[in-house]
């Protein structure tokens, strides 16, 4: 019994990939047969660490010879281990925070918002489940379609995708008509099903709140609406100097939420902070300018004062100016940040050169600083761990850029090194056979070379078919071809008898015994 | 993207410039659209029979039409059903004076040009017709029109090309699916052929397809019933491969039942294999351990399952000899195979008491770090024998030039085309391809096996006569300069290509 399941599941799991590929109705068979390998797979991965901690501890333990690399195994193990999983460092998925929002959890079966409209589900022919981003807040009995919580524009594109007939589509557009939040939080409140949470972009007004809690009065919803109302209504403030040109009215035209605090010299923020009002803040706090091409001339002169710059650099310089004088008003800390791009295409530049150049953006960085320090005090995390284990700057990514790779890069290198003491070895000139393999690996190395070009390229057209390239191109592609194609048709026919003796069970060596 | 609307439906088409066009690039839609409607308020509609055939317009065109006809002018409309029908509201004037009838000579010719303009419009394909293509897993539609009776119109400029629509009601939305250019081969067959791919399975379509020539494009040709795509049991560009799978893999079934009913089988010596049993002896006699590694493969590679086999043999040898065989694994699965293959070894040679599994263990996935450790093991250890049997890339030459330098004996069996030379010039013995294959039916000696080996060798027959064909009609191809031969060399290569 202990073979003979195994067979069996071989058996099966092979019939069902080679029906797969001559059957259309087997076809996705395959693909089920895939994914159980890989769950497999996975199983044994965790196998396989175990495994390798216990070989490795009971080195430990034993006091083995060479129980010392053993124990940089394990704590690099463990190392890796935790640092990949909790994703220490890791920041979250920008496309999963959503800025400029707070949410409270409320239960999808919580939610009291409920629209229906009269029309039936329709089932595709091909039997397709409705969208992933919808599946959860859609319903249906005979004769009408319900859809729980507000629907967005992308659900709405889902839905109609999902069938193409008029009728259905007639049905979204009545559900999504009223599946909508009421006009004073229109396009702020959101309801996210996947996760189950209430959202609101932005700070919540009174009337805002008022507005969502007529909409229904179950205590859940009550419960979310005032928690959302209150997170909504959080303060951070921020130590700044502020730039002289953030004026109150300049503030309150980028967002009603932000202030500025002379008294204790602080940026406020209430509520939630979007992408774009940070970007509008940061560019607001930074001293803008007229470009033109006399400040180019100036500051040329002032990078040359303090080393050398070359025609290309002068030339990079006159045309970043033409480009920034032609755009009118702009950030002299983006300018010079577009100049220094451009200078270092065109030519190294030296320390002073740089300090020089980069002066007035690393001036603007305090203030780009404390406005990201606001956004960050501002904003609610939603998915902690949502983010790449790999992310660049984690400990992870760190480990595997400059400990990993490195030391892999290492042993692969070796490579050239066994090759060349493999053919020294090979290429010994024992016998004829032997003689023949030198000659022709001879001229394939010179062909591929610039000797070979170097010693027959002066060779007349007539004589071409001597040239060193050209007989290392034919062995190649047709002696080499010739040989490696019957090679491949050997091996094409082993794995094919293989392969039935396999699923056959005529071959069980694999499994341990060819009997039962 | 056009789509076109169906009039038919509607049953309203104008008379006057008789064409209809859509304001929005994308969708024309139907018999309620906004370009009918906008047309029906300025000329007068009159029903049309089903099947008759429409025009395309532009704008231009029929505000060209209407201002003609304002003037007074004959405008003749377009050709429908072949016969040229006067305008209803069109009619010759009287002239009473010289200056008058210079304008309507000028206007005239003018409505002549414009109508010359009109007919450089092909007239619509006929007969469309559409069938689920067969054979296939229901995602295809096979279209069948007749050409355009201007598709070869010298005096119009003819078609240029065909457009093809795909809508999901009769009268709802059309998209464009595909063009398809002028064949010569249209011209002979006086009809048109086009497979539409990326169909939903049994999802009802419609179809319509336009004439474009220099002058416009032609109304459409309506598919009157919905086709739909069914799923076929059998995918018929796969219908070679399942002949040759047939024509292979029967020889190894048959010489297997052969073998099963006592005919004998010889088998060609393979050294490779015949020196397994002196390298786990020699390794018994020099007290040190035999190195098995059976790739960087998962078991879902069958050359990991080959070397797997191997492993079996080996085992048994050395569970015999009293040898020690030590396998580091870079896959979890691959080491729980070989724990099994070698209990099982040490059990059928009555040593079930010698078998100690944290031999067979698991040390990386990584490429270059399971090479680490395996050629540090090997430095460390000095195995008296090596055998690599199964996928290597990479690392082959990495672990035989290590083998090699510590003086072991190595045997490496791959599938790897690139890796087979490395191992030819750092290993003692090399399986090539198919004979790393056939290591399980040599080793085990048994009837059932060594038959499939036999059956092996008819395939060979049949590639090597499919490669002698090819190289004879490709000579002849060559020497006659293409004709018969070219034409047998191509097909045989488009069937065998599928």
């Amino acid at each position: 019994m202990k073979r003979t399941i195994p067979l069996f599941i071989t058996a099966i799991g092979g019939f069902v990939l080679v029906l797969a590929v001559f059957s259309p109705y087997t076809e996705s068979w395959g693909e089920e047969a895939a994914i159980w390998f890989d769950i497999l797979a996975a199983i044994a991965f965790v196998l396989g660490g175990g495994n390798l901690l216990k070989m490795h501890l009971k080195k430990i333990s034993d006091r083995q010879a060479g129980w010392g690399y053993s124990a940089v195994t394990v704590v690099s193990f463990m190392v890796m281990l935790y640092v990949g999983l909790v994703k220490w460092g890791s920041p979250p998925a920008a496309n999963q925070e959503h800025y400029g929002e707070v949410f409270v959890p409320l239960k999808l079966d919580e939610l009291p918002l409920a629209y229906s409209a009269e029309g039936d589900l329709p089932t595709p022919p091909s039997e397709e489940p409705l969208p992933a981003s919808v599946r959860r807040q859609v319903s249906s009995s005979p004769g009408l379609v319900r859809f729980t919580g507000w629907m967005d524009a992308s659900q709405r594109r889902a839905l109609r995708e999902y069938h193409p007939g008029r009728a259905w589509h007639a049905v979204v557009e009545r559900l999504y008509e009223q599946a909508q939040p009421p006009e004073p939080v229109r396009e702020r409140a959101k309801y996210y099903a996947d996760q189950e949470v209430l959202a609101y972009q932005g700070r919540m007004t009174a009337e805002a709140r008022d507005a969502l809690l007529a909409l229904a009065h179950t205590p859940a919803w009550h419960r979310a609406v005032t928690q959302l109302y209150e997170a909504s209504q959080r303060e951070a403030r921020v130590q700044v100097q502020a730039p002289a040109r953030l004026t109150p009215e300049l503030l309150a035209g980028i967002s009603p939420d932000l202030a500025y605090d002379p008294g204790q010299g602080q940026l406020v923020c209430r509520g939630p902070m979007t992408l774009d009002v940070r970007r509008r803040l940061i560019e607001a706090g930074l001293p803008a300018i007229q470009w033109d091409v006399a400040r180019g001339e100036e500051l040329a002169a002032g990078l040359a004062e303090r080393g050398p710059l070359s025609t290309a650099q002068r030339q990079a310089i006159e045309a970043v100016s033409r480009r920034l004088a032609a755009l009118g008003q702009t950030s002299e800390a983006e300018a010079v940040l577009e100049l220094f791009r451009e200078l270092a295409v065109a030519g190294p530049l030296s320390t002073q050169q740089r300090d020089f150049l980069l002066a007035p953006y690393r001036a603007s960085f305090p203030w780009r600083a404390a406005v990201d320090r606001l956004f960050l005090a501002v904003h609610q995390q939603k998915y902690r761990w949502s983010g790449d284990y790999r992310a660049e700057g984690t400990p992870f990514w760190w480990l595997y850029e400059y400990a990993m790779k490195p030391l892999t890069a290492t042993m692969f290198a070796m490579l050239a090194f066994y090759v060349a003491s493999a053919a020294f070895r090979a290429f010994r000139a024992k016998n004829v056979e032997a003689t023949l393999l030198l000659a022709t690996a001879f001229i394939i190395l010179l062909g591929r070379t610039f000797a070979g070009q170097l010693l027959t390229g002066w060779l007349p057209d007539w004589l071409g078919w001597l040239r060193i390239d050209r007989i290392s191109a034919e062995i190649m592609s047709v002696y080499n071809t010739a040989g490696t194609r019957a090679i491949m048709i050997g091996i094409a026919l082993g794995i094919a008898s293989t392969s039935l003796k396999v699923l056959l069970g005529i071959d069980r060596s694999y499994l341990g015994s060819d009997r039962e | 993207m056009t789509c076109w609307q169906g009039l038919a439906a509607s049953g309203l088409t104008s008379t006057a410039g008789n064409k209809h066009a859509c304001s929005s690039p994308s969708l024309w839609v139907g018999g309620e659209s906004v370009a009918a409607r906008r047309v029906a308020g300025r000329n007068t509609l009159v029903p049309r029979s089903r099947g008759a055939p429409d025009r395309a317009a532009t704008p231009q065109r029929m505000a060209h039409s209407a201002a003609a006809s304002r003037a007074g002018g004959v405008l003749l409309s377009r050709r429908a059903g072949g016969a040229r029908l006067p305008v209803k509201n069109a009619h010759l004037p009287h002239f009473r004076c010289g200056a008058a009838a210079a304008c309507a000579l000028v206007v005239t010719l003018c409505a002549v040009r414009l109508t010359a303009a009109e007919n450089d419009v092909p007239r619509p394909p006929r007969n469309l017709s559409a069938s689920d293509h067969p054979w296939d897993g229901g995602d295809k539609i096979d279209l069948r029109w007749q050409l355009s009776p201007d598709h070869n119109d010298p005096s119009g400029g003819g078609v240029q090309f065909y457009r093809i629509f795909r809508g999901y009601e009769r009268d709802g939305e059309f998209e464009e699916v595909a063009l398809v250019p002028i064949d010569p081969s249209m011209h002979a067959a006086g009809e048109a052929a086009f497979t539409v791919e990326g169909c939903k399975r049994q999802q009802p379509y419609f179809f319509r397809v336009t004439a474009v020539g220099a002058g416009g494009e032609s109304a459409p040709a309506e598919l009157v019933d919905a086709v739909e795509t069914r799923r076929q049991l059998f995918e018929g560009r796969k219908l070679v491969l399942a002949v040759f799978l047939i024509v292979l893999c029967g020889p190894v079934l048959g010489f297997i039942a052969a073998a099963r009913r006592g005919r004998p089988l010889r088998v060609r010596r393979i050294p490779g294999l015949e020196a397994v049993e002196e390298a786990v002896g020699r390794a018994t006699e020099m007290g040190r351990p035999c190195l098995f590694v059976a790739g960087i493969q998962d078991m879902n590679d069958i050359q990991t399952i080959a070397g797997i086999t191997i492993l079996g043999r080996v085992a048994t040898l050395a569970a015999q000899n009293d040898a020690r065989v030590e396998v580091p694994t870079s896959r979890s699965l691959v080491m729980t195979a070989a724990r099994e293959t070698v209990q099982a070894a040490y059990l059928a040679a009555g040593r079930p008491d010698a078998y100690n599994p944290d031999l067979i263990y698991y040390v990386t996935d990584d490429q270059f770090a399971y090479v680490a450790y395996v050629t540090g093991l090997m430095a460390r250890e000095k195995p008296a024998a090596c055998f690599y049997m199964g996928s290597f890339f990479a690392e082959s030459l990495v672990l035989a030039e290590t083998g090699n330098a510590i003086g072991a004996i190595q045997m490496a069996g791959t599938a790897q085309v690139a890796q087979l030379p490395f191992f030819v010039a750092a290993c003692d013995y090399t399986l090539l391809g198919e004979e790393f294959f056939a290591a399980s039916a040599y080793l085990s000696g048994e009837p059932d096996q060594l038959g499939s080996l036999k059956g092996q060798d008819v395939g060979k027959l049949v590639v090597g006569a499919l490669v002698c064909l090819g190289c004879l009609f490709a000579t002849l191809a060559e020497l006659t300069g293409g004709g018969v031969w070219q034409t047998v060399l191509d097909a045989m290569q488009d069937y065998l290509a599928r």
